[in-house]
């Protein structure tokens, strides 16, 4: 027996072929929304907050990359870099500074960190032992950090001044004197870099935020958001066609061509 | 009409400056210690925080000093203290002077957001003047607050009650000292 198969064409006047097209269209998108609102509701127990990304894509997607320029200084058996505004104390993270760093020195007690607005001192275990501003006597605009032959901090400031701190750092005063030591920029150890770099970004991005940003669509841009925003209006017309079809089912509609004929014949 | 679109466009241009004219430096942080010691400052004191401090300090700023030691200026029983918090996202530069446990002056040196620079006028700093610190480290006064800068207040009461707490601390190293 051979069947006669019908060729299903679109009817564009029928809503259960509206309805089944549709839902063809955004099946894998509500497929998305639903496992990973399922997931975002089990945050805790599925260990959303406490897991994270480290894929490079990903990092770089979200703007999380470690920047190519830095600078490094040598303080003693120290080391001190910025990367962007972080500036780092061997691979721990020191001070925030959106000025650039312009020298390290190993001076006694303290390792002096100079930007081109202040002087952090530290101790040597990396602990912020004051941030010198000119509130502390430090004049605006340095340029250079150095020690002086007798192993006193000097600073250079850009109108060409120079100051020489007292023992303890607390008081400055002019210095003309040509002994100076000035810090200069190396490049750090290879091992080091890479704890910097762990340390630059991070453990990487919770799983939560990824799957928050899947869900709303946030992952594609702001595009994305208006897309997923397109599929949930998309979803809810299925919802209305879904009910429509349940309390009108095509059988008990009578087409309207057979209406008019009917009526003639009447 | 033309005159009144002229005074539409200059008061909507002034509301847009008037962010961009509040931010900035008021007062420089050494002219503030040189103008409270009548142009002659004296040489700056050092206080080490130690840990039992780190503590009240946790209590009153919500978190540690980042710093091992402060510096203060002090003549005649007068304190004087250049201290920095965050308001929303970048620190606020407050100059205080403690005189006999009492706020004697609050001003605002540096004030680097967009929002919440009201409290630099007399209206908001003058509250301060004679305020103490009870046994709670909480101010003995009621400090109103400013609607639209509610964190740039939080920041200056929270200077305001670390440097009466530190005045006891550095009055009590004075003390030892002569």
């Amino acid at each position: 027996m051979q069947r006669n198969r019908k060729k299903r064409r679109f009817d564009y006047r029928s809503t259960r072929h509206w309805h089944r097209y549709l839902g063809l269209l955004v099946a894998a998108f509500a497929f998305v929304l639903s496992i990973t609102g399922i997931m975002l509701n089990h945050t805790e127990a599925l260990l959303l907050d406490s897991r994270h990304i480290k894929h490079a894509l990903l990092l770089r997607l979200y703007g999380i990359e470690f920047p190519d320029e830095r600078v490094s200084f040598q303080a003693g058996d120290h080391w001190v870099s910025q990367i962007a505004d972080h500036i780092y104390f061997d691979h721990t993270h020191l001070t925030s500074s959106e000025s650039p760093i312009c020298g390290a020195v190993d001076v006694g007690d303290f390792v002096a960190v100079a930007t081109a607005d202040s002087v952090v001192l530290t101790t040597h275990d990396g602990e912020v032992v004051e941030i010198l501003g000119p509130a502390a006597g430090v004049p605006s605009g340095l340029m250079r950090v150095g020690k002086s032959s007798g192993g006193a901090l000097v600073v250079a400031a850009a109108n060409g001044g120079a100051f020489i701190a007292d023992v303890d750092i607390i008081a400055w005063s002019p210095y003309a004197g040509s002994d100076v030591a000035w810090a200069t920029s190396n490049a750090p150890p290879a091992i080091l870099v890479e704890q910097i770099r762990d340390q630059y970004l991070g453990q990487g991005l919770p799983l939560e935020r990824v799957i928050l940003d899947i869900h709303s669509g946030r992952i594609l841009g702001k595009w994305g958001v208006i897309f997923f925003d397109l599929i949930a209006g998309v979803l809810i017309v299925l919802g209305f066609s879904g009910i429509y079809i349940y309390f009108f089912p095509a059988g008990r509609r009578k087409p309207k061509r057979l209406q008019t004929e009917t009526s003639k014949v009447e | 009409m033309t005159r009144c679109y002229f005074m539409i466009a200059v008061v909507a241009l002034s509301a847009l400056a008037a962010p961009v004219i509040a931010k900035g430096t008021y007062q420089e942080p050494d002219a503030f210690v040189a103008e409270t010691f009548g142009g002659d400052p004296p040489e700056p004191s050092m206080l080490w925080i130690r840990k039992s401090m780190q503590r009240d300090i946790m209590d009153i700023m919500d978190r540690k000093l980042k710093t091992l030691r402060l510096r203060y200026w002090t003549r005649d029983g007068r304190y004087a203290y250049i201290l920095e918090e965050v308001g929303k996202e970048k620190p606020i530069t407050v100059g205080l002077v403690v005189r006999e446990g009492e706020m004697e002056k609050i001003q605002i040196l540096v004030f680097r957001e967009v929002r919440g620079w009201e409290v630099r006028h007399p209206f908001f700093t003058d509250q301060f003047k004679g305020v103490k610190l009870d046994h709670k480290l909480r101010l003995d006064e009621k400090i109103d607050g400013i609607s639209g800068a509610t964190l740039s207040v939080r920041a200056v009461t929270k200077l305001a009650r670390l440097s009466l707490y530190l005045f006891q601390h550095c009055a009590e190293l004075n003390a030892e000292k002569s």
